[in-house]
């Protein structure tokens, strides 16, 4: 599968130069003179000054992946084409598949036995496509190109994608469509052992082999999150026990998450939140130190740890300081950054402490940008978890916390599911 | 419909799967002779295999304490119609379970356990796993359920060892995955200080 998610040369079969159109819009995500182009069309001779071939295997060199953007009735005599030429992966965008009625279903099994039979790796039909930042390959329709990252986003919904493609970076992005060939499973097994990716996110409508999904969650090393859609109960068949009333299709579907050691997030900035702390920290337990300079978001972050059963261990005396030290430490509105180095070091060197919430509240005298530096700093001197809560208009210090790894959350209160996702990892 | 009386019996005896003390009956005599070699207080039951809520049609009659009221009893379950036979069973007193398994048309055969016998509904305080699972994945069932603490002698109540409780959910994840079965409830499974008694059995194919 490295050959189709790092392919040396891509041809593009539906180029085109029409306003709109997927065949311009892969056209500007793949043509980056990273890898040979290849445009192909039969009613064009040009494009952009370049050659369009005819037919695929007119092309004389050889080409890695075939992207497919045409009406779906030529869609066939296409794939039999890159058969001829020998293609290492079809990635078919087209839809009106099974997705759509029995005739795309009958012609959608078709393209699969004619690929499997040549050896051809398949993706799609009926998908946004893939991205691998990293190589910058986007062989995808998607508005925008993804930043360089480590969360490998796989997603039953192009548009999910489409949605969170310029919010976060990747190191994989693939849009299964519907996963006739390559399977979703499969995506899953090669995104763990990507090396760029170092967490896995989901986005999940409903899977065709429940025991097959849930296996390979299990066996693989890489953490996960997902968020499943579509909990809206089914219409339910007669049921004749207790068990079979309770035993809704999603309580199910989560609990084999949880089961497979799979985060669930509750909304869109729930997942990325649970992602960033995957990617970025390490294995906690639930003995938490808090260290804050604004009385009341310290305690709100008490409550909601709490609340989740976390534990606050007590802090040990600090010298010469003119706070009280308490769990959560509160260093005082006026805190410098030798404040907070000297509270943190001592909170996070505390043996019965797993991890670290820094918490800082835009005061007069914050220096934002140095905390954050002497944050990373400490980050390094410590195996750790750190996570912090940067509040306010401090856009710059929250960038550079992580730019280095450290994951902040605007609300306290999001700090939770991330943290909680630490314990399992 | 319900599998056999002596169907089930065998099943959750292949699996480990502690049943309170009863005996299945169909005559008068029988059932004093049970009632007597349990000890009173009984339970008194319906058994058949197409009622699946004998609690609406009077089947079930608790707390027989002499032979007298075994008799009545029995000529009461003993007239309505259709049954195979009537179940005598122990009564036993304690915290009220349930658990149960299903083949979920995603994942296949799944186990369930929840707290709280006929509020179990109302609370929707269960935890699920695809079957079959061990001991270290059941008591993280146990541990997900919000009514966990009953299982610590929540006021007053019977100290409920939770590996005991482990050992019953890993049994059935087990039968779940071995056997043919639509869905399977046992509920209630009654736990107290002496251990922990399926009391009631419906296996459903």
């Amino acid at each position: 599968m490295n050959q189709i998610f790092n392919p040396k040369s891509v041809a593009i079969i539906g180029a085109t130069d029409r306003k709109n159109s997927v065949g311009l819009c892969l056209i500007n995500n793949l043509d980056n003179k990273k890898r040979d182009v290849f445009f192909v069309n039969p009613t064009y001779t040009t494009l952009f000054g370049r050659k369009v071939y005819a037919k695929i295997q007119d092309i004389e060199e050889s080409v890695d992946l075939a992207v497919i953007a045409i009406p779906k009735q030529f869609v066939e005599a296409v794939v039999d084409d890159c058969i001829v030429k020998k293609v290492k992966g079809v990635l078919i965008i087209s839809s009106g598949f099974s997705e759509y009625d029995d005739f795309g279903r009958e012609l959608q099994e078709r393209i699969v036995l004619k690929l499997k039979e040549s050896g051809i790796y398949l993706i799609g039909p009926n998908c946004l496509g893939i991205a691998n930042p990293s190589v910058n390959l986007n062989a995808s329709f998607a508005p925008n190109t993804p930043k360089k990252g480590d969360i490998a986003l796989i997603s039953q919904s192009g548009g999910f994608i489409d949605s969170v493609i310029d919010s976060y970076g990747f190191s994989l992005i693939v849009s299964v469509g519907n996963a006739a060939g390559i399977t979703l499973e499969e995506y899953i097994a090669f995104a763990d052992q990507d090396k760029e990716t170092k967490v896995i996110a989901l986005y999940i409508e409903g899977v065709k082999d429940g025991r097959k999904f849930f296996n390979v969650l299990k066996s693989i090393k890489k953490p996960v999150v997902a968020i499943k859609a579509g909990k809206i109960p089914q219409l339910q068949k007669a049921i004749s026990s207790h068990t079979g009333s309770l035993a809704g299709e999603y309580r199910v579907f989560s609990s084999a998450l949880r089961q497979a050691g799979v985060s669930e997030a509750e909304s869109m900035e729930e997942m990325f939140d649970i992602a960033k702390a995957l990617a970025w920290q390490g294995h906690c337990k639930n003995k938490i130190g808090v260290v804050t300079n604004g009385g009341g978001a310290g305690v709100l972050m008490a409550d909601y740890l709490y609340d989740s059963e976390f534990e606050l261990p007590k802090i040990n005396a600090i010298d010469n300081v003119r706070y009280k030290t308490n769990n959560p430490l509160d260093i005082m509105g006026d805190a410098t950054t030798l404040d907070y180095i000297k509270a943190c070091e001592s909170v996070i060197s505390q043996r019965d402490i797993s991890a670290l919430i820094i918490i800082q509240t835009p005061q007069m005298t914050t220096t934002s940008l140095d905390n954050a530096k002497a944050i990373v700093e400490i980050s390094k001197k410590y195996s750790k978890s750190i996570i912090t809560v940067f509040m306010g208009n401090v856009s710059e210090s929250i960038k550079y916390l992580e730019e280095h790894n450290i994951p902040n959350y605007t609300d306290p209160k999001r700090v939770i599911k991330p943290l909680k996702s630490l314990l399992k990892k | 419909m319900i599998l056999e009386y002596t169907k089930q019996e065998q099943l959750l005896k292949k699996y480990n799967l502690k049943t309170a003390l009863s005996f299945f009956i169909k005559n008068k005599k029988d059932a004093l002779q049970a009632a007597n070699k349990i000890g009173y207080p009984v339970v008194f039951k319906i058994f058949s295999q197409n009622c699946l809520h004998r609690t609406d049609i009077g089947g079930v009659i608790t707390k027989i304490d002499n032979s007298k009221k075994a008799k009545e009893a029995f000529d009461k379950l003993n007239s309505i119609k259709g049954i195979d036979g009537i179940i005598v069973q122990k009564q036993i007193d304690g915290l009220e379970f349930i658990v149960g398994a299903k083949q979920d048309s995603v994942f296949g055969p799944v186990v369930m356990f929840g707290a709280g016998g006929v509020l179990v509904e109302l609370f929707n305080d269960v935890s699920f796993r695809l079957a079959p699972f061990n001991r270290r994945v059941a008591l993280s069932m146990i541990d997900e359920l919000r009514s966990k603490k009953l299982l610590d002698g929540f006021r007053g109540g019977p100290n409920i060892k939770k590996e005991a409780v482990a050992d019953l959910l890993v049994n059935t994840s087990l039968l779940a995955s071995k056997e043919n079965f639509k869905e399977i409830d046992f509920n209630p499974v009654i736990a107290n200080e002496k251990g922990l008694f399926i009391c009631d059995v419906k296996i459903i194919q």
